[in-house]
C-alpha cells in the first residue's frame, strides 16, 4: 500500500513539474492578475453593490482561470503521455495503469490547488483594498473570510469533479480533441439541466408526471449540478446563510463522485488499447 | 521586392482608410441598446458565472443610458431596456443596482413600462422582504406611472403592515385609497396611525385629515342614498342638497373632492 503510493506520489510530482514547465501555473496566474486588474476599472460602474460585485468578479476570474487550465492543459496531460510514449516508459516500471491515472489527477490536483491558493489569497488582498477604498458602511457592509474560505473550498470541489471527469474521458476516448469537446458538453448539461428542472416545474401547473421527475433526477446523479457546491454569494452579503446539512452535503456528494468517477476511469484505463 | 513593398504600403494604407470609414460611421450612428438573450439560456451557458454575466449586463446597459442623446425618445429603447432589467433581475435577483436603475428610467416611458417595472420590482421585493425601498417605489409606481392608486393603496398597505415600516406608507395608503374612491378604506388607515402615533403635532394632522375623511365619506353615503332611491347617481352634488345631505363640506386646503360619477375622491390639490 505504502509502496503503492509512493509511485502515485512519484507520477503525481512528474505531471507537476510537467505543468511548471509548460507555464500552466505562473501564466495561468498573470492571466488572472491581468483580468483582475482589468476588473478594478469594472467596479466604478457599479453603483451601490459593489462588494458583491467585486466578490463575484473575482471568484469568477478564478473559475476561468482553473477552466481553461482544465480544458486546455488537463484534457491535453494523458494524451500526451501517449502521443510521445511517454506512458510507455512509465508502464515500463512496476506502476499500474490505475496507479498512473490516479498520478495524473493528484499532480493536477495539486496545481490547480495551488493556482486556487494563490488567487484567492490575491483576491482576499483585493477584496480588503477595494473594501478600504469605499464607503464599506454603505457599499460593501460584509465580508467574511470563513464564507469565502467555504467559497473556494466549493469552487475547488467543482473543478476535481471537472478534473476526474476529464480523466475519465481521457481514458475512454483517444485525442484530446475529443476530450475537450465530450468535456464541454458534460459541463453544458450539467448547468442545464437544473434550468430543464426549474422550467419543467414552471411549466407544467400540476406536478411534472413522475418518470420524467425521476429521470431527471437520476440523470441529475450523473451530471451533477454545480450550484450546490456555489457558495460565493455569502462572502460579502447578507444573503440567508444555508444549515448545516446544505453545506456539508453538497462536499461529501462531491467526494463521493470524484471518487466513483475516478474508479471509472482507472477501470477503463485498465481496458484501454494503448495503440 | 520595390513592387511588393508598393503592395504592402497600399494594402496598409487603404486598411487604414477604410478603418477611418467604418469608425467615422459607427460615430454618426446613434448608439442602440441589444436585447439580452434569455434568462434560461444564460443560466445554461454562463454555469459558474452567471452572477458575473448579469452584472455585465447591467454595466452595458447603464453605460448606453448614460450614452443616450438629448431628444432620442425614450420609447425608442424602452422594450429592450425593460427586457435587460427583466433578465438581470431574474438571473441574480439579490444584486440591488438594476432594480434602482430600472425605477429611474423606465416607468416613466409608459404606463406598459411602470407595469414591467412594477414585475420587476416583484422579483427586488421577493429577494429583499425587509426592504422598504423597493415597496415605496412599487407603490409610487401604480399612482405616479399607471393611474391605478387602489393598486398602490394595497401596496402601500402591504408595505405599512411591516415590522418597522415607516407611518408615511399607512398614510400614503390612506391618501391612494381616498383618491381611487375608496375613502372609508383611506379613513380606517387613518384612525390607525392615529392611534399608533405619539407625536402631537403629526396626531393634529392626522385627527385635521380624518374629519376631512368624514366630511367626504358622509358624502359618500348621501351618494349612496340618492342612488337607493333614484336608481342612479346624481349628475353634481349639489342635488344631494338638502334631502341627502344638508349642506355640502366645504373641503379646499389640503385636499379637493372630486365626483365624477360614479366616483366620489378626495385628492391633494
Amino acid at each position: 500500500m505504502f509502496k503503492c503510493l509512493r509511485r502515485i506520489r512519484s507520477v503525481s510530482r512528474l505531471v507537476i513539474v510537467d505543468g511548471l514547465r509548460r507555464h500552466a501555473l505562473i501564466g495561468l496566474i498573470l492571466f488572472a492578475l491581468a483580468g483582475e486588474t482589468g476588473g478594478l476599472l469594472f467596479f466604478d460602474f457599479i453603483p451601490r453593490d459593489i462588494g458583491r460585485a467585486s466578490n463575484d468578479f473575482l471568484f469568477s476570474i478564478t473559475w476561468l482561470v482553473g477552466f481553461i487550465f482544465l480544458l486546455f492543459h488537463a484534457v491535453q496531460v494523458m494524451a500526451w503521455d501517449n502521443e510521445r510514449r511517454v506512458l510507455h516508459t512509465f508502464l515500463a516500471r512496476p506502476i499500474s495503469r490505475a496507479e498512473y491515472v490516479l498520478g495524473v489527477f493528484f499532480g493536477l490536483a495539486t496545481v490547480l490547488l495551488a493556482l486556487n491558493a494563490i488567487l484567492g489569497g490575491i483576491g482576499w488582498i483585493v477584496l480588503n483594498f477595494i473594501r478600504r477604498s469605499v464607503d464599506a458602511s454603505s457599499y460593501f457592509q460584509h465580508l467574511s473570510l470563513p464564507f469565502f474560505l467555504l467559497a473556494s473550498a466549493g469552487l475547488y470541489c467543482m473543478e476535481l469533479m471537472l478534473l476526474a471527469v476529464i480523466l475519465f474521458f481521457s481514458g475512454a476516448v483517444r485525442g484530446n480533441f475529443p476530450v475537450l469537446l465530450l468535456s464541454l458538453s458534460y459541463y453544458f448539461i450539467c448547468s442545464g439541466l437544473p434550468v430543464v428542472r426549474q422550467a419543467l416545474r414552471q411549466l407544467t401547473a400540476q406536478a411534472p408526471p413522475p418518470y420524467l421527475e425521476t429521470m431527471l433526477k437520476g440523470v441529475t446523479a450523473i451530471f451533477p449540478d454545480f450550484s450546490r457546491l456555489d457558495f460565493k454569494m455569502l462572502v460579502a452579503s447578507s444573503d440567508p446563510v444555508p444549515g448545516v446539512g446544505q453545506i456539508v452535503i453538497p462536499f461529501v456528494l462531491g467526494a463521493m463522485y470524484v471518487l466513483i468517477v475516478l474508479w471509472l476511469a482507472c477501470a477503463i484505463y485498465q481496458r484501454r488499447d494503448l495503440q | 521586392m520595390r513592387l511588393r513593398s508598393g503592395v504592402f504600403s497600399l494594402l496598409i494604407t487603404l486598411y487604414g482608410l477604410i478603418f477611418l470609414a467604418q469608425e467615422q460611421q459607427s460615430q454618426n450612428q446613434a448608439p442602440s441598446l441589444q436585447i439580452a438573450l434569455p434568462v434560461k439560456f444564460q443560466h445554461i451557458t454562463t454555469g459558474y458565472l452567471y452572477q458575473l454575466a448579469a452584472e455585465m449586463l447591467f454595466i452595458k446597459t447603464s453605460v448606453f443610458l448614460g450614452g443616450v442623446k438629448p431628444g432620442v425618445p425614450s420609447a425608442t429603447y424602452a422594450k429592450a431596456l425593460g427586457n435587460n432589467f427583466e433578465v438581470m433581475t431574474s438571473l441574480y435577483p439579490r444584486f440591488i443596482d438594476p432594480y434602482y436603475f430600472c425605477q429611474a428610467f423606465l416607468p416613466h416611458i409608459s404606463p406598459d413600462d411602470a407595469r414591467k417595472t412594477n414585475a420587476i420590482l416583484e422579483t427586488g421585493i421577493k429577494a429583499f422582504p425587509r426592504d422598504f425601498i423597493f415597496r415605496f417605489f412599487y407603490g409610487t409606481n401604480y399612482f405616479l406611472s399607471m393611474n391605478e392608486p387602489l393598486m398602490g393603496a394595497k401596496a402601500f398597505a402591504e408595505a405599512a403592515k411591516m415590522p418597522n415600516a415607516p407611518p408615511l406608507f399607512g398614510h400614503l395608503e390612506a391618501l391612494l385609497s381616498a383618491k381611487g374612491g375608496d375613502i372609508a378604506a383611506g379613513l380606517v388607515s387613518l384612525k390607525t396611525m392615529l392611534a399608533a402615533e405619539s407625536d402631537e403635532v403629526v396626531r393634529a394632522r392626522y385627527q385635521h385629515e380624518i374629519e376631512i375623511f368624514e366630511q367626504a365619506l358622509q358624502v359618500r353615503e348621501a351618494l349612496t342614498a340618492f342612488e337607493d332611491k333614484h336608481g342612479s347617481f346624481p349628475g353634481t352634488l349639489d342635488e344631494l342638497v338638502p334631502d341627502f345631505i344638508k349642506v355640502l363640506p366645504d373641503i379646499k386646503d389640503s385636499f379637493t373632492l372630486r365626483y365624477d360619477p360614479p366616483n366620489l375622491r378626495l385628492e391633494r390639490p
